[in-house]
């Protein structure tokens, strides 16, 4: 099985499964019709879309969304949407969650709900975010650049365990991890300490089959010439799989660089949760949409 | 050529000629090793205390007054103060502690003007003559005088065992950082420490030696331990140098190696720009003679 190097092996990887039924959370917007059209067109999911009847299906309508695509649960208001979608998937009648036009806080609020969410015992509600950049060989995964604004040691083991998760689902089979700090040099501050830690832990087979480094600076992680010419041997040089960020203000920051100067596409979903959530934003390119809902399929 | 047994330590020693070992208000435990290291060769005393009571101590003895010089000091503090100085100015090599604390020796060292402290750390290396499994010599750090070691402790406690163990001829000896096992935990904090330890040596931060943790005891010295628990490197199995959580772990693997495997010890501390001796009153007669040898080979 050699590893998924695009985006696009996603979607087509799903076609080859069972087909995933998606529940939308409030999907009264023609961004979110659009992009679960799509889905539904290429036969990525089957699709039910929660929130008013009569309004999704008029802006089905202007938007050129046929409307027959999908069912729809008429639902009247945002966090009754929002719930009543939940409700779908913690029943098994959806395998996954989108955000439509609920806010991102409400959506949350629903997941996290603790009788009536998504959250199993003790799980931990993290993001994964799979680059494809232009000059690099391989699908990227970075976790947690948009939840956890401060995770501690132990949440950053979860994170690492579903990034390991996602990896997998694409087809690589021992991930190069890379613990991110600013130098590879082990130094006073939580970052660099925290991620010397997780990778002994990955040494001791902790991860499973992973290889592991850290701390590792960016560069070395992702340029094999900057480790050339640094000297670094390690046992990820310019070849990480997956990138762990120390925090939530780092990551975002990379995440966005990586988009807008790697010039990325992205897909990214939530995980943690007993099914994949799905968590685009407006900015989101139709290509990104997509292959979140491409990516939460696989997961599902 | 690596020393392996005391007797090639004896031997090591002898071949640096007769060094000038000051004691601190010599008692009859103190006296005694300047006694032994005097017959053997490698010492010659310098006692520094009450001269009336040096006098009564060697008649006593049954030694020859003319083979000790005596440097007259009224109490403890002064003999400690006095001694230090003789290293100091060096017109003494080694330093024993007789009748005085520990505490007021140690003081004395570290006085910043006429101390002779040399490293950040002071640090108390035992090491333990492995007449059992591997023929070989065996340190345990730090069982003596670091208590609850922070991370930089620990690392400025392996730099100094690291170069006693280059002076004994091992060019590259194999360091374990121990714990109750060899995965990482939070819940066991000095396994997050030796995990970074191990990093810092990975980046180089740690040279001359090879240093992997955490590490069981049984990991670190039996090769066969290491192999069923599926740990690779050079130093399960292999390790010349013992590095402990704390003092307790410290003190009830050294007494249990004495007193169960019925090893002999050596210990010395080191940090200073001279060896420091600090025999305990338990200490028979072969571990006294072997601090001050190892004293010296680990200094000349």
């Amino acid at each position: 099985m050699t590893p998924m190097t695009h985006l696009s092996d996603i979607p087509t990887a799903v076609k080859g499964l069972p087909r995933k039924r998606m529940a939308v959370a409030y999907g009264e917007d023609a961004h979110t019709l659009q992009a679960m059209e799509r889905a539904v067109k290429e036969g990525i999911v089957d699709a039910v879309v929660v929130g008013g009847k009569r309004k999704i299906t008029e802006i089905a309508g202007e938007c050129g969304v046929d409307a027959k695509l999908f069912e729809i649960i008429d639902v009247e208001g945002e966090m009754p949407s929002v719930k009543a979608a939940v409700k779908l998937v913690r029943e098994g009648s959806a395998h996954m969650l989108m955000k439509g036009l609920a806010h991102t806080d409400t959506y949350m609020r629903g997941i996290l709900d603790k009788e009536m969410g998504l959250l199993p015992e003790g799980g931990l509600l993290s993001h994964v975010a799979v680059f494809e950049i232009p000059d690099y060989p391989r699908l990227l995964i970075m976790s947690d650049a948009a939840v956890i604004p401060l995770p501690t040691l132990q949440q950053k083991v979860a994170i690492t365990k579903y990034a390991i998760r996602v990896a997998n689902s694409l087809r690589v089979e021992m991930p190069r991890i890379a613990f991110l700090s600013a130098s590879e040099t082990v130094l006073k501050f939580p970052s660099s300490q925290e991620a010397a830690i997780l990778t002994g832990m990955a040494v001791r087979k902790q991860f499973g089959n992973v290889l592991a480094e850290g701390p590792i600076s960016v560069d070395l992680a992702l340029f094999p010439e900057v480790s050339d010419i640094k000297g670094f041997k390690g046992r990820v040089r310019g070849d990480a799989d997956i990138l762990i960020v120390p925090g939530i203000d780092s990551g975002n920051v990379l995440y966005k660089a990586i988009v807008w100067f790697g010039k990325a596409e992205t897909a990214a979903m939530v995980t943690g949760t007993t099914a994949p959530c799905i968590l685009t934003s407006r900015g989101d390119s139709e290509d990104s949409k997509f292959y979140s809902i491409a990516l939460g399929a696989l997961n599902a | 050529m690596e020393i392996r047994t005391f007797a090639e330590l004896l031997e090591e020693a002898k071949k640096r000629g007769r060094r000038k070992l000051a004691v601190a208000f010599p008692e009859e435990v103190s006296l005694h090793a300047a006694i032994l290291a005097q017959q053997a060769g490698i010492a010659a005393p310098i006692l520094v205390g009450p001269p009336d009571r040096m006098a009564a101590l060697l008649q006593q003895a049954g030694v020859s007054a003319g083979d000790y010089e005596v440097v007259p000091a009224g109490d403890p503090v002064e003999a400690c103060r006095i001694a230090v100085q003789l290293a100091h100015d060096d017109r003494a090599d080694v330093l024993l502690k007789g009748g005085a604390q520990t505490a007021q020796l140690l003081h004395a060292v570290l006085d910043k003007e006429t101390g002779i402290r040399a490293s950040k750390v002071m640090s108390e290396c035992t090491i333990y003559e492995d007449t059992r499994m591997r023929h070989s010599l065996l340190a345990v750090v730090d069982g003596g005088i670091l208590v609850a070691p922070t991370l930089d402790e620990k690392v400025e406690s392996i730099k100094n065992t690291v170069g006693v163990y280059h002076r004994l001829g091992y060019e590259n000896p194999k360091v374990a950082v121990l714990a109750a096992v060899e995965t990482v935990t939070e819940k066991m904090p000095c396994t997050e420490d030796a995990a970074i330890i191990a990093r810092m040596w990975e980046r180089g931060q740690i040279k001359g030696c090879v240093v992997d943790g955490p590490l069981a005891l049984d990991n670190a010295i039996s090769p066969r331990a290491a192999s069923i628990k599926g740990i690779g490197g050079e130093v399960a199995g292999a390790a010349d140098i013992l590095i402990v959580p704390d003092i307790e772990a410290g003190n009830l693997l050294g007494k249990s190696m004495t007193y169960f495997a019925g090893f002999t010890s050596a210990h010395v501390t080191i940090g200073a720009r001279k060896p420091v001796l600090v025999p305990s009153r338990a200490d028979d007669g072969q571990t006294k003679l072997m601090s001050v040898a190892l004293g010296i080979v680990a200094y000349y």
